[in-house]
């Protein structure tokens, strides 16, 4: 039951926050996040067990939740992120904002549980109408684009992974089976030689869009550059997450071949990204452009992971996926303080902050540091294991991954250089502040723990994998 | 007789009341609205008495009229239909004292289609639907509802003759006029090809489907907005019922014959008339485009020709009307004495009114089929639809279709959220009626979102064409 | 068949060759003189002086009312030829039925239909 608690507390808190009145509705959101958090340490020490309730039997359509290894450590991350930003976020948002960011959070840790496909489209689509409100209302000069784009996009996807899910349940029935979502009894199915080919495309595009995956990013430096850095950091931290997710929930165990067959192209295509992003992020001079465009190349790492059909890339993408969101929705978390201090975001601008701000640039530093992959924290776990995944089953990427973690550590590196290094320029700024530094500590305390404890992730993800895993080792694949 | 026509005699009996009504008292119209209101409740009681009445199915006036769960949904549904026009234009002296009259008239119409299972009682209830509709259309006063009136007039006459020279001609060609005797009589080919051609552009005619929807455009923005009302939701549920009658019960045999045609023009309309729905400002003009393209959506299940496609339409219908009467009652509240509402009037409704803004945004996020609002479901449906009938392709429109909607319902939305330019920040004014209408209206398009159950079971029971998949 | 009545198709054929040649010579051979007097509404007419007035939408009216009740008062005489063999239950019929229409009437009474202004 506490992952009903994981749903059922933002929702009540979303319409809690609307009636509170307009100062007192980050305080409520505030607490209702945190119950949400208390709930999901339930779940991960108490009481795993899920709900299977009927919705639309007509359709076989059940209210299917389950936390495995696989979604656990998302909910926990979207519990833990959702805390960061609804306290990184200022009180002037008024009530409408904090509804939508626990909306968001409701929808979100619905997705990360669902193991229905009928649930996991509606959670699926519903967390597109938070976020496109945020970027309309909250954000800079060109939201209203940025929200127009992200939605339109996003939705162009789903609406090709709607015909995919309806189709495959179809399929299942009309094959003699049961008409049913679910997951597990749609796994292994045999799909028709023509039609699945065109399945696999139209699940795949909707992930790829909302990773963002190269080349379907464009709604990405848009949505990224004009969202308030709270939102920033929930999108990048946990929602392009949503999109790997989807392609090791969903796809693997329905489109184990199609994943042998095309594996060389979706190799190729995200490692394309994967330098793309790289150096984009290296010929950017706004700090939350190199950030944005940086996450690019690592969520197009995590897919190479994925594609290389390994046992141990899997388990790497897994892993790094939760490293990243926590890093990264840190990092932007930290970059939006710096904005609201300096009041600009071109690195040229700054210049050795430190001096002013010592524990600021410290916590920079650290996220930068997690984000470049420096052994002991979690991200150069994650990537050890992607190219370890990528060794065994097409060296050449592992190259390509090992070249880009290079540039990676040369374009973090240079916005921190550029920014809290060197004589300072400009008046000073404002240090943390201790209320800022209290929610700073346990994320990057947890950074901390992750990193020097992947197996805690890992074990668990394990055998939510092993059917997968077993696939893959059964047919010879990628060894 | 066993009251199987009782929801009709309610509403014949209504008619007299309001007219009686007007009669009475020529200064308090609002007798009238009460009387219609009666019996519009008085007859759905009815219907929903008959639903579980072992008589069903039953046929009546040798095979004129039949009678069945099919029929009571229909009732149901344009019953819904006529309950929000009234409540949406409730004793508004600009649309005249025979509003009542008239709708309730064009009401009787509608339900005459459902259970119409004869070609004279199709075109009575084709008629009997269209002529106060005429009359609605022209009675806002002002010239753009005179250009409406005439329009419709027009176009629908023109339609209706085509439709009677169909009907003509499959009579000629088979010897029957009984919907139900048509499979089995020997058809006359050329004959009966060229009748069920015109026949069936006849009523796609009435439902608006692209490329015979150039009058619905012009008649929604010039119809005063509670007849916009009436019409979007309630004749978009007679003429698909019965194109789904006629065609289920006289032509799935010779399915090949209009399948293909109708697929063809369920996509071509979901696809251009949600194109056509970007290009609006004008808030009528843009439901109106998107009622053309939700009847799109509506024959990709009666071109589905199974089971699931009945129901599928059936559900929609609901999902649809619900979420345009939210609409259009909202745009109501916000026109006040205006007729039209364009983009420019929803900037800044978000800070005046941010209830009505909510409604709205449920109302235009279910037209757009998000999930949680029962658009998504209705689309959902559809889909399944078309795929167990092996038609991707209506698939591929059907969301091709919604994709581009999309922009088209979410661009008023942004408009309401953007900051107003501060002239007119008075809040927007409930009328009781208008309200009661709205609320009911979201409730239900979230209700279906979140636990449809009932309602499939509902449509599951009702549309049993048992010789499809 | 066809060889019947290819005849008759060659002859429609050449009847609406010959209306086309005739009604469309003057065109093809008489002189173009476009502008002046040819862009009046009535070239060879009277020049209109005042705006046009329409013959009254009221007759319009008439002429509805006049069918609507005519064709129902139409309505009787089939049951006017048949009465004695539908007994009561068709003169009840009938009853209702003028009913109906007399209440249309007196609708259309009170509400000023059958004023002329």
């Amino acid at each position: 039951m506490f992952l009903v608690w994981l749903l059922a507390v933002p929702l009540a808190g979303a319409i809690a926050t609307l009636l509170a009145s307009a100062k007192g509705a980050k305080v409520v959101a505030a607490i209702t996040s945190f119950v949400a958090l208390v709930g999901y340490a339930g779940l991960l020490f108490v009481n795993r067990a899920g709900v299977n309730w009927p919705w639309i039997s007509a359709w076989g359509v059940r209210f299917h939740l389950e936390a495995d290894g696989l979604g656990l450590f998302l909910l926990g991350l979207n519990a833990v992120l959702f805390v960061v930003a609804i306290l990184a976020s200022s009180e002037e948002m008024g009530r409408v904002y904090y509804f939508w960011l626990l909306l968001l959070e409701f929808s979100v840790a619905g997705l990360f549980a669902a193991v229905d496909l009928f649930v996991f489209y509606v959670f699926w689509e519903v967390l597109l109408i938070p976020v496109f409100f945020l970027l309309t209302q909250w954000s800079g000069a060109r939201g209203k684009a940025a929200a127009l784009k992200w939605l339109i996009m996003n939705l162009v996807g789903s609406f090709f992974l709607l015909v995919g899910i309806v189709a495959v349940a179809v399929i299942h029935h009309q094959n003699g089976g049961a008409f049913t979502f679910e997951i597990s009894a749609l796994s292994g199915m045999t799909l028709p030689a023509g039609a699945a080919t065109w399945l696999f495309v139209a699940f795949l595009v909707a992930f790829w869009i909302k990773a963002p995956l190269w080349p379907l990013h464009g709604w990405m430096p848009d949505a990224y550059g004009e969202s308030p850095a709270p939102v920033t950091a929930l999108i990048s931290g946990v929602l392009s997450k949503a999109g790997i997710y989807g392609i090791l929930r969903v796809m693997m165990p329905l489109f184990l071949p199609q994943f042998r067959q095309f594996q060389l192209v979706l190799l190729i295509l995200a490692a394309i990204g994967l330098l793309y992003g790289a150096l984009a992020a290296l010929r950017q001079n706004d700090m939350k452009m190199v950030t944005a465009y940086g996450s690019l190349s690592h969520m197009a790492m995590m897919a190479l992971g994925i594609f290389s059909l390994t046992e141990v890339g899997i388990l790497g993408t897994t892993y790094y996926m939760v490293a990243h969101g926590l890093m990264v929705g840190g990092l932007f978390i930290v970059l939006g303080l710096l904005e609201s201090r300096t009041g600009t975001r071109t690195i040229q601008d700054m210049a050795g902050l430190n001096k002013s701000a010592p524990r600021l640039a410290a916590y920079f530093l650290f996220f930068v540091l997690g984000a470049l992959g420096l052994p002991g924290l979690p991200g150069f776990v994650g990537e050890y294991m992607i190219i370890q995944g990528l060794i065994q089953s097409q060296v050449v990427f592992a190259v390509v991954a090992g070249f880009v973690l290079v540039v990676a550590a040369w374009y973090m590196l240079r916005v921190f250089q550029a920014v809290m290094q060197g004589p300072a320029k400009g008046s000073a700024i404002r240090d943390l502040l201790a209320r800022q530094v209290a929610w700073l500590v346990p994320l990057a305390g947890l950074v901390v723990f992750i990193g020097l404890w992947p197996a805690g992730i890992t074990s668990h993800a394990a055998p939510s994998l092993y059917h997968v895993t077993h696939f893959l080792a059964g047919k010879g694949g990628g060894q | 007789m066993n009251g199987a026509l009782g929801p009709e005699y309610m509403v014949v009996l209504g008619v007299f009341a309001s007219m009686i009504a007007v009669m009475v008292s020529r200064q308090r119209t609002i007798a009238a609205y009460w009387a219609a209101l009666a019996a519009v409740v008085a007859a759905g009681i009815w219907t929903a008495a008959l639903w579980s009445s072992p008589a069903l199915p039953i046929s009546l006036y040798a095979q004129g009229v039949r009678v069945d769960l099919f029929s009571l949904a229909i009732d149901g549904l344009v019953l819904l239909a006529s309950a929000g026009a009234l409540l949406v234009g409730w004793n508004d002296a600009r649309y005249g004292a025979d509003f009542p009259a008239l709708v309730l008239l064009a009401l009787l119409g509608m339900m005459v289609l459902g259970l119409a299972n004869n070609f004279l009682v199709l075109f009575l209830g084709i008629e009997l639907l269209s002529l106060p509709l005429y009359v609605l259309a022209a009675s806002g006063g002002y010239a753009e509802s005179r250009e409406a009136g005439l329009k419709y007039l027009l176009l629908g006459a023109f339609s209706s003759g085509i439709l009677l020279f169909g009907l003509a001609l499959l009579y000629g060609a088979s010897g029957t006029m009984v919907l139900t005797q048509l499979a089995n009589s020997s058809l006359i080919l050329p004959l009966a090809g060229a009748g069920l051609a015109l026949t069936v552009v006849g009523l796609v005619f009435k439902l608006g489907i692209i490329p015979f929807h150039m009058w619905v455009p012009d008649v929604y923005e010039g119809s005063p907005l509670p007849v916009t009302t009436f019409m979007a939701f309630g004749t978009k549920v007679g003429a698909a019922a019965i194109l789904l009658r006629f065609l289920f019960y006289g032509f799935s045999v010779a399915v090949g014959w209009w399948e293909p045609a109708l697929g063809y023009l369920a996509v071509l309309t979901m696809v251009a008339g949600n194109l056509l729905a970007l290009a609006q400002k004008d808030m009528k003009r843009l439901l109106a485009y998107s009622g053309i393209a939700n009847a799109g959506y509506l024959l990709v299940g009666i071109s589905a020709h199974n089971q699931a496609g009945a129901r599928a339409m059936l559900f929609y219908l609901l999902v649809y009307g619900l979420a345009v009467l939210a609409a259009f009652s909202v745009f109501t509240m916000v026109a006040r004495e205006r007729n039209s509402v364009s983009l420019n009037d929803l900037t800044g409704l978000a800070r005046r009114s941010p209830w009505l803004t909510a409604f709205l945004a449920v109302a235009m996020l279910s037209l757009a089929g998000i999930p949680l609002t029962g658009g998504f479901v209705g689309k959902f449906y559809l889909l399944q639809a078309a795929l167990d009938a092996n038609e991707p392709g209506l698939a591929i429109g059907l969301v091709v279709g919604a994709m581009i909607g999309l922009a088209a319902y979410v661009r008023p939305l942004q408009r309401a959220f953007q900051g107003g330019d501060g002239t007119s920040e008075a809040p927007v004014r409930w009328p009781v009626a208008g309200a009661v209408v709205v609320v009911i209206a979201v409730l239900g398009t979230i209700g279906l979102g979140v636990y449809p159950a009932p309602i499939v079971h509902i449509v599951n029971h009702s549309a049993a064409f048992d010789w499809l998949r | 068949m066809i060889t019947q009545y290819g005849a008759l198709l060659i002859y429609v054929l050449v009847a609406f060759l010959v209306a086309y040649l005739v009604a469309s010579s003057s065109q093809h051979m008489g002189p173009k003189a476009p502008g002046g007097l040819k862009r009046v509404t009535y070239e060879s007419g009277i020049v209109p002086e005042a705006p046009v007035k329409y013959f009254s939408v009221r007759f319009y009216r008439v002429a509805m009312f006049f069918m609507i009740f005519d064709v129902a008062v139409m309505s009787l005489y089939p049951w006017a030829t048949s009465l004695r063999s539908l007994h009561q239950a068709g003169m009840l019929r009938v009853l209702a039925f003028l009913a109906i229409v007399g209440l249309a009437f007196f609708y259309v009474w009170n509400r000023g239909g059958f004023q002329w202004d």
